[in-house]
């Protein structure tokens, strides 16, 4: 049997298939390049991340030796930071009164020496500065100055907002002259408690 | 029938067998190793990351132990579980009141049935107090330390007349969390000297025998092995 090639009609096909393996081989390279360097990249990135893991999981270690070595002070440490804030929220909600009362009575009372204590019949403060006070004053004269100063500007300092609920003056009994303020006062700063 | 092969390409396909073993591994190396590594890759970087959280909080608490090493941090310790305990017992409410009392100079009356102990933060104590005005006035300005346990009353009323005050005292506690507080403990050093002159105050007062037992105790209990 004979074979007849037509060399003309073949070449043209060899040339195609020749372009496809020429295209496969590139696209190979290309693929090959690729897959080479991201793999390189990642174990350069894995090494790095790993020797840092190793170096963090050391200082992780000598740390919690460290830790373990000083317990003790680890544990006054918590126990006085959490009692002193517990100590300064409950010195908040103290009424604090002292200040209060040294301002009350340089206002007020400083007429009557040490018998001003007698003169208040109740004097309450809470710790939002609610305050009411009921004082019989013995003499006309004591109750013209308490009145004004409570309109003077030191009152203003002192007094967030004032009321004179009951002003009560009975000349013919010794019962004296009564007087109810009650108000809120302004905030007086907490000193050196803590 | 089985088509066959020209030779010119079985010619081609011998030829370039090596890129096409190459080009098969190529595209296994991408599509199916690459997506494992990258994976494996973002697991350790999710470990490491956990792990520099870990020890960013280690640190905190190594920087803190430290800032405090030149701290007489014993004094304050003990000034502070004078004045706030870790537990309550009724006795040392009692005392409380006797050694503010016997300080202050003047008299303290209540009702026993008046102190809950269920309490967990505070006791809560309903007093009446007698004494000349000047100590009444006095007794207002240190009750808060004097007895060598945190007072505080959150209204008073005075009746002058009678010399009298009542006012309700509140007696605090207070268990430090050592779980939670490891992070957020943070000691002010002028509240070091602070709590060192209250602990000298309460000390020269006598006030401090009664709680001595209680001064050391913070109750930590520390793991044995660190790595666990």
């Amino acid at each position: 049997m004979r074979y007849r090639i037509n060399l003309i009609h073949k070449n043209r096909q060899y040339q195609e298939k020749q372009k496809v393996w020429h295209y496969v081989r590139s696209v190979t390279y290309v693929l090959f390049t690729l897959a080479c360097l991201s793999h390189a990249v990642i174990f350069v990135v894995s090494q790095q991340a790993v020797q840092s893991y190793r170096k963090d999981l050391g200082e992780k270690e000598s740390i919690l030796q460290y830790l373990l070595s000083v317990k003790d002070k680890e544990a006054q440490l918590i126990s006085v930071s959490e009692k002193t804030t517990a100590l300064k929220t409950a010195l908040d909600t103290d009424v604090n009164f002292a200040p209060y009362y040294s301002v009350f009575q340089s206002l007020f009372l400083n007429d009557y020496g040490d018998r001003a204590f007698e003169y208040i019949d109740t004097l309450s403060l809470d710790s939002s500065q609610n305050v009411r006070i009921v004082m019989t004053l013995p003499d006309e004269e004591g109750l013209s100055r308490l009145l004004s100063r409570l309109e003077g500007p030191q009152s203003l300092n002192f007094f967030e907002s004032l009321k004179i609920g009951q002003l009560a003056i009975d000349t013919d009994t010794a019962s004296g002259f009564k007087i109810e303020i009650s108000g809120v006062l302004k905030k007086i700063p907490r000193k050196n408690l803590l | 029938m089985q088509k066959k092969i020209d030779p010119y390409t079985l010619s081609l396909l011998r030829q370039n067998t090596i890129v096409l073993i190459i080009l098969l591994l190529s595209v296994i190396l991408i599509v199916i190793v690459l997506p494992l590594r990258v994976m494996d890759l973002l697991q350790n970087r999710e470990k490491s990351d956990t792990l520099k959280t870990e020890l960013s909080l280690l640190r905190d608490r190594q920087r803190q132990i430290e800032s405090v090493s030149n701290v007489d941090i014993d004094s304050a310790s003990r000034a502070i579980n004078y004045l706030i305990p870790t537990q309550e017992d009724f006795m040392t409410v009692l005392t409380s009141i006797d050694e503010l009392q016997s300080q202050s100079g003047v008299k303290i009356t209540t009702t026993l049935d008046a102190i809950n102990l269920e309490q967990t933060e505070a006791v809560k104590l309903n007093v009446t107090v007698e004494a000349p005005s000047a100590l009444l006035v006095n007794f207002l300005s240190q009750y808060h330390y004097r007895s060598g346990r945190l007072i505080t009353t959150d209204s008073i009323s005075i009746t002058g007349a009678k010399q009298t005050m009542t006012l309700m005292l509140h007696f605090y506690v207070k268990k430090a969390d050592f779980q939670s507080g490891v992070v957020s403990a943070k000691v002010d050093p002028v509240l070091i000297d602070r709590l060192k002159t209250i602990y000298a105050e309460i000390d020269r007062f006598g006030s401090s025998n009664q709680n001595t037992q209680e001064a050391d105790d913070v109750e930590y209990t520390g793991k044995t092995n660190p790595f666990n």
